[in-house]
């Protein structure tokens, strides 16, 4: 019965927003920037470039909301929005270069991994891999987008994602597995 | 690790991830959601607007056409028969001349006289020929002035022929001219607007570029097919 009350408000809180209810695009902002944001920042890496992304996602999904016709949940078509936005941005700033190396950053000391939560040792992993292994990586494991789709997002053959997701799985697992060594010994 | 640990692995940990914006990004984004709703009502309004005076010029200019049309039909079926000046009107199978204007009949004056006399068109033929060629010279002479002729001259078929073909020469003229200045008119008008709009946004989607091109591309064919 909840469910279906908060289901029939957000669907409510959608049509007002439709007809630029501001206070309805506030309660819906609310919702899900915080959300949002994270997914912004995942395939951002600044933190600073990620809120201009989602601000422009944010734009972008209020003056189109009336193109959302309700199948699916809001939030998955924002996050789509969102990550449409990301790789645009990235894209922009031509910081989507697939290069094959992998660049050698910051070492990650267990003292340092020790003093960090889960999610920020993830995603200073992630950060890690090269642009194009990354958006890869991130939009097949967590968005469960299909090689074909990601081909078409990124405009790179199937293969050359089917390659990339296979090396950075590989690249994270080692460092995973690097790590929980270094813990280990110690 | 297993191989598709580390995903699943990423994928929960990552799903509940969530960052706080900054205090003022609601703000921020409100000013340019503002921003973006008055350019798009904007582009709406032009867009109706443009739609408004395209339609309202060709209806018009449809209207014109038809009425020319009538004028040239007119003038063809009674060339050599007719008089091509002065109001005339049939009176019980006579001809009389009603209305002289001054020395020298403009275009304008014979356009509206021939447009309003299209619906008396068949019975003054039809009066023209039960009259006979007489009548109507008689007719003609009662209006001079309007011809610049002597009264003492009797109008021969090749006088009444050079006059309409200098008439019809005039309102050809007076025609195209019409058209030209109406078309250069709303040329201007739209550049006008196109370059207000161009001002106030100098980054124009592909869509609208499209649709100017189109516009402007209208507006040539419009002039060429009138020319």
């Amino acid at each position: 019965m909840k469910i279906i009350s908060i289901y029939y408000n957000e669907r409510l809180l959608i049509r007002k927003a439709a007809r630029r209810d501001r206070n309805a695009q506030y309660k819906l902002y609310e919702k899900y920037a915080p959300k949002m944001l994270a997914v912004c920042r995942s395939y951002v890496k600044d933190l600073q470039f990620a809120e201009d992304v989602m601000q422009k996602g944010f734009l972008k999904a209020f003056t189109r909301i009336g193109s959302f016709l309700g199948q699916g949940s809001f939030e998955a078509w924002v996050r789509r929005i969102m990550i449409h936005e990301s790789i645009n941005f990235l894209k922009k700033k031509h910081w989507l270069l697939y290069d094959s190396n992998v660049m050698e950053h910051e070492d990650l000391s267990s003292s340092n991994i020790a003093s960090k939560s889960d999610v920020d040792f993830l995603l200073k992993l992630i950060d890690q891999l090269p642009n194009g292994f990354r958006l890869v990586f991130m939009l097949h494991a967590i968005e469960g987008y299909t090689h074909k789709e990601i081909s078409r997002v990124l405009n790179i053959p199937e293969n050359t994602s089917r390659s990339k997701l296979s090396k950075a799985r590989k690249i994270l697992q080692e460092k995973v597995e690097l790590i929980r060594k270094k813990n280990e010994a110690l | 690790m297993k191989r598709y640990d580390i995903e699943l692995f990423v994928k929960s940990t990552l799903r509940e991830y969530t960052l706080t914006p900054k205090r003022n990004a609601w703000l921020q984004l409100l000013d340019k959601l503002q921003e973006q709703e008055q350019k798009r009502d904007q582009k709406i309004f032009f867009r109706k607007a443009v739609l408004l005076i395209t339609v309202f010029l060709a209806g018009f200019g449809t209207v014109r056409n038809k009425s020319i049309q009538h004028l040239d039909i007119s003038l063809v079926e009674n060339s050599g028969t007719i008089i091509p000046t002065a109001d005339t009107e049939v009176e019980k199978g006579k001809i009389v001349s009603l209305v002289t204007s001054n020395n020298a009949p403009t275009y304008k004056n014979e356009q509206v006289i021939v447009q309003e006399k299209i619906p008396q068109r068949d019975v003054l033929s039809n009066e023209v020929r039960s009259a006979g060629l007489d009548e109507v010279l008689t007719a003609n002479k009662r209006a001079p002035e309007d011809l610049n002729l002597s009264p003492g001259i009797e109008v021969t078929d090749a006088e009444i022929e050079s006059l309409m073909r200098e008439a019809r020469k005039n309102i050809d003229i007076k025609r195209i001219l019409l058209e030209q200045q109406e078309i250069l008119l709303a040329r201007e008008f739209l550049v006008d607007a196109i370059d207000i709009e161009e001002e106030r946004e100098p980054k124009r989607n592909n869509t609208e570029v499209a649709f100017n091109s189109l516009l402007r591309d209208f507006l040539k064919i419009k002039s060429a097919f009138a020319n």
